[in-house]
């Protein structure tokens, strides 16, 4: 039975790991008898794939909450900690150096940099005198210039720095949905076409095959 | 030897530009003649190019400082090791090897194809000398590396030889940093095989299986290599910049991952069309943007457009990258539009939930990841020219963009082999996703309760125990059939498993190695660091390990002078390691760099770095770097490599149709000549 017409159509019905035969969509089109029954016994399969998607979609639709629930839990105890006071390091992150070497001011991989030695005081002042991050890093970008922080405020047209990445992938999300409803084949059960989505050819070759394992 | 150099590249040129005629023609004319002779062409143009690198490594080799490229690149102190190197350590010598290179993917290509792809071949080889052509305009033009030192006098110019050279740049001057560039070159090279084979089959209109199957290995090659490339540098940077991390968001680290990414979209995606004759302008325009984003990266590796701590070689090339990239876009776009009626799609999705939808959520998200990455490193010279004004994009904002996104990726890695082909029935997502997802779920719970509270991290590891149990399940079952049905033992089964199909188990070893690599990824949220002035005796903790600065020393070598700190280590009390971090300064180019002293191990690395030497007390300033499971990036690169290199390798299967194709193929000739006769 394997390699032919049947099993590789119950191959690329099931797509199968290491080329089994799955039982179910086998025993669907093995089934003998004259065509016409075979056309109703595909009818009924259909249906009965169409209650199983709509059985998916049930389940599927339960899932969400569960995994949303699941994930606000996780997130609220990771998140736990609350919003952490402003530390040289965590500056450091947000901050270039102005050396010229397009680094962080924690990664400059000059060791002696003037930069670093002068700019570190600054932000453990600040951070001594008790001022949250946006506060030190507004000083630092009236200091500097904006060109110190290491990402731009979101405001004005460096607001389109954040807002495309998000925008490029939920244009992405909507145009893979419309591909995908688009080249979704219509219901053959719907369009009243029980087997014109199977492939004529094979259909034929599996029906030859019906006859001779009949004989 | 200048002479001999530049005569190998003018003579590179003059052949592909022949090449590039001879082919066009040839596929035109339907000409077997002039299309061998394009293919001589560009095997003389390896010829030639070969020659031209030849004479380069020579004079560096023998100290030849006449020649201005060995003067400022090389210094005679330098070890042979890294003199090799410094034919791509500058722009002209990097150039020059770039087009070295891709007259060997060229000379390849040909001469694995002389009995195939015959309708193809004339103008794969015409697009291939086309851009051979460019690089080596650009080489001879531009950025000739045959330049001879001279001093100008009131008598005109005089001939100039140096005593000594100025040297390697001294970050350069690392072991993985010899390997790092000529793997990113051969991935950034490579890519266009495929392009090359995409504008043939556009212009030919053989849009069938054949060009696909030929150009997803061509592009595995490259993808891999290329893969390998990003590895090395990460690997050099963690090891020589001494910031204590491997990837920085650097615009030309950027640059090399943006090919990658639209590679592996191309590499996932190119199985539909195998499998289902669907998404074949899409493929075509995969293949273009991963041509196009390769040469993009070359440009801002060399042209200097965006300021990078990578950018040890820039000059004035710019404008003619622009150019070649124009080139480029309105040449294969058009060829594009021009042959969308012989790409339509021969299916139709059967299912959302189906492998195919699996690989359309792949392809969004990569290329969402690759948009992201585009914009962010460009957007400070779009800003430039909008507002004038200069800001920076720095990691946080890749950080915070890249990170979900590099997540949803990882679950797809685990979920996407899972899906069937055509359609998933409920019982089979049921059947294939519960264990994974109860595994992941009380690992996840089990990470909580052991203190995990970074979401980000705590969120990856539970994708990555999700995807391991996904993919090794796959593993599992195909062995356990093979059990019953062929009754072989356990390791039998595995092993027949994989060589009976290489392409899918290879590519499940490559998904556990990104498992792999994610793992290291996470290891970055629990990063720690110390920093402290340390003379003889004196102690600095990091995490629990306590360091113990025995002294310093002093040496010298005829490359460079160093300082060297003496730490020893004891970690929860017990005697650890000893750790030798050093300052070197470099005679030839008088610039200062440090060596970083790391004990690497499976949990967690520790990395030590001498940053100076204090103005007042003179005592050593030691930063220290606790960082967890960065073994694990390593480990998992190189995963990924060694199962992109079982996939390469052919499978029984593959190779038993290859010999029914043979064997039809010679019953079909016999045939013919029975008939004839």
């Amino acid at each position: 039975m394997r390699g032919s017409a049947a099993h590789r159509l119950a191959l690329s019905r099931e797509g199968d790991p290491e080329g089994l035969v799955r039982p179910a969509a086998l025993a669907s089109m093995a089934a003998p008898g004259p065509p016409l029954q075979r056309v109703k016994m595909e009818i009924a399969n259909r249906k009965l794939q169409k209650n199983t998607v709509r059985n998916i979609s049930q389940q599927l639709s339960k899932w969400p909450v569960f995994v949303l629930a699941l994930g606000l839990g996780a997130a609220s105890l990771t998140r736990a900690d609350g919003p952490k006071k402003p530390t040289l390091e965590s500056i450091g992150d947000q901050v270039m150096c102005l050396c010229g070497c397009v680094a962080t001011l924690n990664h400059c991989p000059h060791r002696d940099c003037a930069t670093v030695a002068e700019m570190r005081p600054i932000i453990a002042k600040e951070i001594a005198e008790g001022k949250d991050e946006t506060t030190i890093l507004q000083d630092l970008a009236i200091r500097y210039g904006v060109q110190v922080l290491a990402v731009p405020p979101a405001k004005g047209f460096s607001l389109t720095v954040w807002i495309l990445p998000g925008v490029g992938l939920l244009g992405g999300l909507w145009l893979v949905v419309a591909v995908v409803r688009r080249w979704r084949k219509p219901s053959p059960v719907a369009a009243g076409l029980p087997t014109k989505s199977l492939d004529p050819k094979l259909l034929a070759a599996v029906e030859e095959e019906m006859k001779e394992l009949s004989h | 030897m200048n002479e001999l150099g530049s005569l190998g590249i003018v003579a590179g040129l003059a052949f592909a530009a022949y090449a590039v005629v001879a082919g066009a023609l040839g596929g035109k004319l339907r000409s077997l003649r002039l299309t061998r002779s394009a293919e001589r062409a560009a095997l003389a143009f390896f010829v030639m190019l070969t020659l031209a690198v030849i004479a380069l490594e020579y004079l560096i080799l023998t100290n030849d400082f006449h020649n201005a490229y060995v003067a400022e690149h090389s210094n005679r102190d330098l070890l042979t090791f890294y003199k090799v190197a410094a034919l791509w350590a500058g722009q002209e010598g990097s150039l020059l090897f770039w087009t070295w290179l891709l007259s060997i993917y060229s000379a390849l290509a040909i001469l694995l194809n002389r009995k195939k792809n015959r309708q193809l071949m004339p103008y794969v080889v015409a697009v291939l000398m086309g851009t051979g052509a460019f690089f080596s305009s650009l080489v001879l033009f531009v950025a000739n590396p045959f330049q001879e030192l001279a001093l100008a006098s009131a008598a005109g110019t005089q001939p100039f030889t140096p005593p000594d050279g100025n040297g390697l740049n001294p970050v350069l001057q690392y072991h993985s940093m010899v390997i790092h560039p000529p793997m990113l070159y051969l991935g950034y090279v490579g890519m266009v095989v495929p392009f090359a084979f995409a504008m043939a089959a556009l212009i030919t209109r053989q849009l069938g299986d054949n060009w696909i199957r030929t150009t997803r290995r061509w592009t595995m090659v490259p993808w891999m290599l290329l893969g390998l490339g990003i590895l090395l540098g990460g690997n050099w940077a963690y090891a020589v910049l001494g910031w204590g991390g491997y990837w920085g968001w650097d615009p030309v680290e950027n640059a090399s991952l943006l090919p990658w990414l639209s590679g592996t979209a191309f590499l996932h995606s190119v199985m539909i069309q195998e499998k289902r004759g669907m998404l074949k302008v899409w493929n075509v325009v995969l293949v273009i943007t991963t041509f196009f984003l390769s040469i993009f990266g070359t440009f801002l590796t060399r042209s200097g457009v965006v300021s990078s701590v990578h950018a040890f070689a820039q000059s004035s090339i710019g404008p003619f990258f622009a150019v070649f990239l124009c080139i480029i876009v309105v040449f294969s776009v058009t060829l594009l539009f021009l042959r969308l009626d012989h790409l339509k799609s021969e299916n139709k999705l059967d299912s959302l939930v189906s492998r195919e939808s699996g690989f359309l959520f792949n392809n969004w998200i990569l290329l969402a990841l690759v948009f992201a990455v585009l914009w962010g490193t460009l957007f400070p010279l779009i800003s430039k020219a909008v507002e004038n004004v200069t800001v920076t994009v720095g990691a946080p904002f890749f950080n915070k963009t890249a990170i979900p996104m590099g997540l949803l990726l990882l679950f797809l890695t685990g979920a996407g082999p899972l899906l069937a082909w055509r359609k998933t029935s409920f019982q089979s997502l049921k059947r294939n996703f519960l264990l994974p997802l109860i595994v992941a779920g009380v690992s996840g719970a089990f990470l909580l309760i052991a203190g995990v509270r970074h979401f980000y991290a705590w969120m990856t590891l539970c994708l990555c125990i999700f995807v391991a149990v996904c993919v090794l399940g796959e593993f599992w079952k195909g062995a356990r059939t093979r059990m019953k049905t062929a009754r072989e033992n356990f390791a039998q089964a595995l092993y027949n498993l994989t060589m009976r199909n290489t392409r899918r188990y290879g590519g499940y070893i490559v998904h556990l190695g990104i498992v792999l690599l994610f793992i290291g990824f996470a290891g970055l949220a629990f990063k720690t660091q110390a920093k402290g002035s340390m003379g003889q005796g004196d102690l600095l903790r990091a995490k629990n390990y306590l360091l113990r600065c025995d002294g310093l020393v002093s040496g010298d070598t005829p490359n460079y002078e160093y300082t060297r700190a003496l730490i020893t280590v004891t970690k929860d009390g017990h005697a650890f390691t000893a750790m030798h971090p050093e300052k070197r300064f470099y005679k030839a180019s008088q610039q200062p760099t440090s060596y970083v002293s790391i004990h690497p191990t499976l949990s967690e690395d520790l990395y030590v770095v001498l940053s100076g030497l204090d103005q007042d007390t003179g005592k050593a300033v030691i930063e220290v770097f606790v960082n967890p499971l960065v073994m694990w990036v390593w480990i998992g690169g190189l995963v990924v490599f060694l199962g992109t290199l079982l996939a390469l390798v052919p499978s029984r299967v593959e190779r038993e149709m290859a010999e029914i194709r043979k064997t039809q193929d010679i019953a079909v000739q016999v045939d013919d000549l029975g008939s004839g006769g």
